[in-house]
């Protein structure tokens, strides 16, 4: 694999420090205070909530509170009060001693004196009225082990592009690639995404959490930004003494993938002497390092094996940083490296090869099951560094965050290359990639969060100010071509305020961005040098209101319910609304291609004059949140001027030395999306959850009056669970049965695609797992069955769908060992 | 009075200069530009039929574009006199380059693991046979050397299909088609 020197010292080094760890201390009842971290004045009426116990209560006026923990395990501790950043600590209990914490809130910009409106819409770095779903840790643990992007399946409004079990795009209200931005760590992921086989190149045992924002969110994430943003936000650093980690492995049967992962942590470092400068120095700082690793063999259908379809993974992340009083620093740096086999039946030189291969029903070849990886394959590494820094003046609370990123692409060809002279040196080439691009990223983004303004007794205006600056190279190589190098810079700046009152919270917010490009051109593809300038602007308007009566938590008690809220009362009904303007600037690829696209057979012309896109879009979602239950209902609508696609020319088909092949010309059209997601989850009883989410997209070309092409399918996802706190010795026992309905896709252009959508299916997943307690730790495990009746399905948006079923039943196994002392 | 270089300062800058050390050692990393052509695939881009009788010659040429494209620039129709038979044979030269590359040749090394196809199809079907004469090592037909028979009748018009399969994964085997077409032309023909 082609990992830099650099990289692979750092992963060795990240190899080393999770060879050792310290062994575990005990705890049954945490004691703690809470403080406010400038002032060191105790806080009374913080929320303290215990995530897996789901157990909380208010300090006292001395800041002091008490929890019971009741079992050994790792927890995490959430304090929350209004008008400061809500902190989330690791806490571990492995032993029968009290455990006892001081915790120190840092006050947040928000001081919302009187408003009683949902504080986490304020912290988030997102507008406070977008429509936005979290996978939380707790989510992601129980899809560890899959691709990134299948970590994103069950939520609403969120559809997958699959190339075999290794590459997975998300789809976003029917917009995915160039469409969408992924922001890891905080900075926006730039990887070669010219292709839906292009997958995101991101760990998935990387991120505690994940967000995913529905509709454009041009304003905060500049250009591009037209359907969505998924945010991949890794584990926040641990601080105080603490050091820990937790050991995960996951086995599935349907490819015979093997994962493992070792996370290793650490707060406060006591260097040298106290009371010396090292010593000082130590006490702010945290650190964590993770690495995971995956096999897989090849993928098998219910009634073959798809060749060819095995990948291997490696990646890595180190993060260490020091917060101070008013000062905080952090530095991520993340390693992702896979090597992942293409379909052999799935790559085609020429149109009656691929009308043979869809003919045949099932794959030509009976392949045998193999670990090994063949030409056609990828080989994907992304080299990701982030450092932001922030300090909190008086006047508000400025943030610098700086990016730099290696995407490192190779693709191999299983045949084509016609070396001239003896075979020795065709298999030298073939050991060669055909296609490789390289793509360097540097960003530097800067926002100042002004001071809240109390413009009215109850009424507080925040506001961010904000500009980015991006440089970047794409360096391509090889006998293949998909797009001629280029260079492009691109700035932005962008303001942002919101108004917030009790039950209300509107904002607004304005970009301009500009983007510089400079395409290298190629005598040999009659490409000339390019320079061209886009420039746009983003724009966003919101608005969120609570309604309905009153509900009151159950304050009687000491030990109060928070599983739904963090207020002791709040209204159940929540309507916003939002209107947002967006735009992308086309592609090289978009651009400047010309040539035939292998696995789609279609010959692909670019087209230099393109202008760019323009989204308008409106969105609305009504929520019901009790403590009971949560129903969430959006709908949406997304026009999109100069929407670029590939415009089939039937009337002259290309005529090649490989044959003939259907023209399509890179096009703009007027598109219209629209459509309705929801979800829903209520408990029928004490141990009874039963829930669903539901996505449906509209997509139509509307100046050709036809439908889009590969616009998701509807479908909906139900499920339920049974969860009880202990059972047969075990904690947090859950058993799961779910089911997900897809319906035929009826809407597609009449003649362009080879084959018709695949008709629908229905899949039944099952799920138990929990905690057991054993060798002095809290073992978590699951054990899953997906597509248990082992049903031969294809589905619309899989990209091997002419030539191959989907993978059948895949029986997973995941077992997760935390580790760790918290003296 | 605090001055600069208080501790607390000191420990700011220190953290601070830490960072900005690693932020520019990744940032210095050189960009590798690596060659711009690499082992250009070679395909050909000019492919000739030459047929021979005593009583007279006739050739057709399928020229493609000159850039890597592989489109098709202009095609030239078989002329056939009626009642003669042919020997033929079958060039495929990549001229982009200079000099240009003789593809034949290879194919001809390596062929046992190619196979030229021809069909006939139109109202010329039924009036032109073609029989393979060359062989590789495995006794199997390759097709760079063949007779073509025109029966004698009427003018009519059809065209000329010359398939190259290429054998990679599935073994050749002498009459099936591979799933790897190398070379997928037409001819129009026209039987006089």
């Amino acid at each position: 694999m082609t990992i830099s020197r650099h990289s692979f010292v750092l992963w060795a080094c990240m190899m080393l420090t999770q060879c050792c760890f310290i062994p575990a201390l005990y705890g049954q009842i945490l004691v703690g205070t809470v403080l406010d971290n400038r002032t060191s004045k105790p806080l009374s009426s913080v929320r303290l909530y215990i995530l897996e116990s789901k157990r909380g209560m208010l300090s006292r006026a001395d800041g002091s509170f008490t929890l019971p923990i009741g079992e050994r395990g790792t927890y995490t501790l959430r304090a929350t009060l209004l008008g400061y950043t809500a902190l989330e600590e690791r806490i571990v209990a492995t032993s029968p001693d009290t455990i006892r914490i001081r915790i120190r809130l840092q006050q947040a910009v928000v001081r919302l004196a009187a408003a009683r409106v949902v504080t986490d819409r304020i912290n988030s770095d997102n507008l406070p009225t977008q429509n936005m779903t979290t996978i939380t840790t707790q989510d992601l643990e129980r899809s560890r082990g899959q691709t990134f992007g299948e970590a994103l399946q069950n939520v609403a409004g969120v559809t997958l592009m699959q190339t075999g079990a290794s590459i997975s795009k998300p789809v976003i209200r029917g917009l995915h690639s160039q469409r969408i931005v992924v922001v890891n760590a905080g900075v926006a992921q730039e990887g070669q995404q010219w292709g839906a086989e292009h997958a995101p190149e991101i760990d998935p045992f990387a991120p505690s959490k994940i967000e995913v924002v529905r509709g454009a969110a041009g304003v905060e994430y500049g250009a591009g930004a037209i359907g969505g943003v998924i945010r991949v936000l890794p584990r926040t650093l641990p601080r105080g003494t603490w050091f820990g980690g937790e050991a995960q492995t996951a086995l599935f049967t349907n490819n015979s993938q093997g994962v493992l992962s070792l996370a290793l942590e650490g707060g406060k470092a006591v260097i040298g002497d106290s009371n010396t400068l090292l010593n000082e120095l130590g006490k702010g700082f945290g650190w964590r390092t993770q690495g995971s690793a995956r096999r897989a063999g090849d993928s098998r259908a219910p009634s073959y094996v798809i060749g060819n379809t095995g990948f291997q993974e490696i990646n890595g992340s180190v993060a260490f940083g020091y917060t101070g009083e008013r000062f905080g620093i952090e530095a991520y740096y993340s390693l992702f490296t896979t090597e992942l086999g293409i379909f052999s039946g799935a790559h085609i030189g020429s149109l009656p090869d691929l009308l043979r291969a869809m003919e045949n029903g099932r794959p030509l070849v009976d392949y045998e099951w193999t670990y090994a990886i063949d030409a056609p394959k990828q080989q994907i590494t992304h080299d990701l560094w982030s450092v932001n820094a922030h300090y909190a003046a008086d006047c508000g609370r400025f943030e610098l965050q700086y990016g730099w990123q290696q995407n490192n692409r190779a693709e191999f060809d299983s045949h084509n290359a016609r070396i001239r002279g003896d075979s020795g040196v065709l298999m030298q080439s073939l050991m060669r990639p055909a296609m490789n691009l390289q793509l360097t990223t540097y960003s530097l983004d800067a926002k100042f969060r002004h001071k809240p303004l109390n413009i009215a007794p109850e009424a507080v205006l925040t506001g961010i100010v904000g500009g980015s600056g991006v440089a970047q190279w794409n360096v391509q190589s090889g006998r293949a071509f998909l797009i001629p190098s280029f260079q492009a810079q691109s700035g932005g700046a962008y303001l942002i305020e919101t108004l917030a009152m009790p039950d209300f919270i509107a904002n607004a917010g304005f970009r301009y961005d500009a983007r510089h490009v400079n395409v290298i051109g190629s005598e040999f593809r009659d490409i000339p040098d390019t320079t061209q300038t886009f420039s746009g602007f983003s724009a966003a308007l919101g608005v969120v209101m609570n309604f309905g009566l009153e509900i009151n938590t159950n304050d009687s008690t000491q030990f109060i319910s928070l599983q739904t809220s963090q207020r002791p009362s709040f209204k159940p009904f929540s309507l916003a609304l939002n209107l947002a303007s967006a735009w992308r600037a086309p592609l090289v690829n978009e651009q400047f291609s010309e040539g035939v696209h292998h696995g789609t057979a279609q010959y692909e012309i670019g087209n230099p004059n393109l202008k760019p896109e323009r989204s308008y879009s409106a969105d609305a979602t009504l929520a019901l949140r009790t403590e009971k239950a949560h129903f969430e209902l959006s709908g949406y609508v997304n026009t999109i001027d100069n929407f670029i696609y590939l415009r089939p020319d039937a009337a002259n088909p290309t005529v090649t030395i490989r044959g003939t092949f259907p023209t399509f010309h890179y096009a703009q059209t007027f598109a219209l999306l629209r459509g309705v997601d929801a979800s829903a989850d209520a408990l029928l009883s004490d141990n009874v959850r039963l829930g669903g989410t539901l996505s449906l997209v509209r997509g139509d070309n509307v100046a050709d009056s036809e439908p889009l092409i590969f616009m998701p399918a509807d479908r909906l996802r139900s499920f339920i669970r049974y969860e009880a706190a202990s059972l047969l010795g075990m904690a947090d026992i859950f058993a799961e049965i779910s089911s997900t309905l897809v319906r035929t896709q009826d809407r597609f252009p009449a003649n362009v695609d080879y084959a018709a959508p695949p008709p629908g299916y229905v899949l039944f997943d099952c799920a138990v797992g929990g905690h057991v307690e054993t060798f002095g730790t809290r073992l978590s495990w699951n054990v899953s069955v997906r597509n248990i009746a082992n049903t031969a399905y294809r589905d619309y948006l899989s990209r091997y769908r002419y030539f191959t079923d989907d993978p059948g039943r895949n029986v997973v196994v995941r077992v997760s060992v935390p580790f760790g002392d918290g003296r | 009075m605090k001055t600069f270089f208080s501790r607390t300062n000191a420990i700011k800058t220190a953290w601070l200069l830490l960072f900005v050390t690693l932020a520019l050692t990744n940032a210095c990393r050189p960009i590798s530009n690596p060659a711009q052509t690499d082992l250009e695939e070679v395909l050909p881009n000019v492919i000739t039929l030459t047929l021979s009788s005593p009583q007279g010659n006739t050739t057709a040429v399928w020229h493609g574009s000159t850039n890597a494209t592989g489109s098709a620039v202009h095609i030239d129709t078989l002329v056939l006199a009626a009642g003669r038979t042919y020997a033929g044979a079958i060039s495929a030269v990549n001229a982009t380059k200079s000099p240009s590359v003789d593809l034949t040749a290879e194919y001809k090394k390596l062929a046992d693991e190619h196979q030229f196809f021809y069909i006939v199809a139109g109202d010329a079907k039924n009036r032109v046979s073609i029989t393979v004469t060359d062989k590789d090592g495995n006794n199997l037909p390759v097709g760079l050397e063949f007779t073509l028979a025109a029966s004698a009748g009427a003018s009519v018009r059809g065209t000329l299909n010359v398939v190259l399969s290429h054998y990679d994964g599935v073994k050749k085997n002498g009459t099936s088609m591979s799933s790897e077409s190398d070379i997928d032309i037409t001819f129009p023909v026209v039987i006089r």
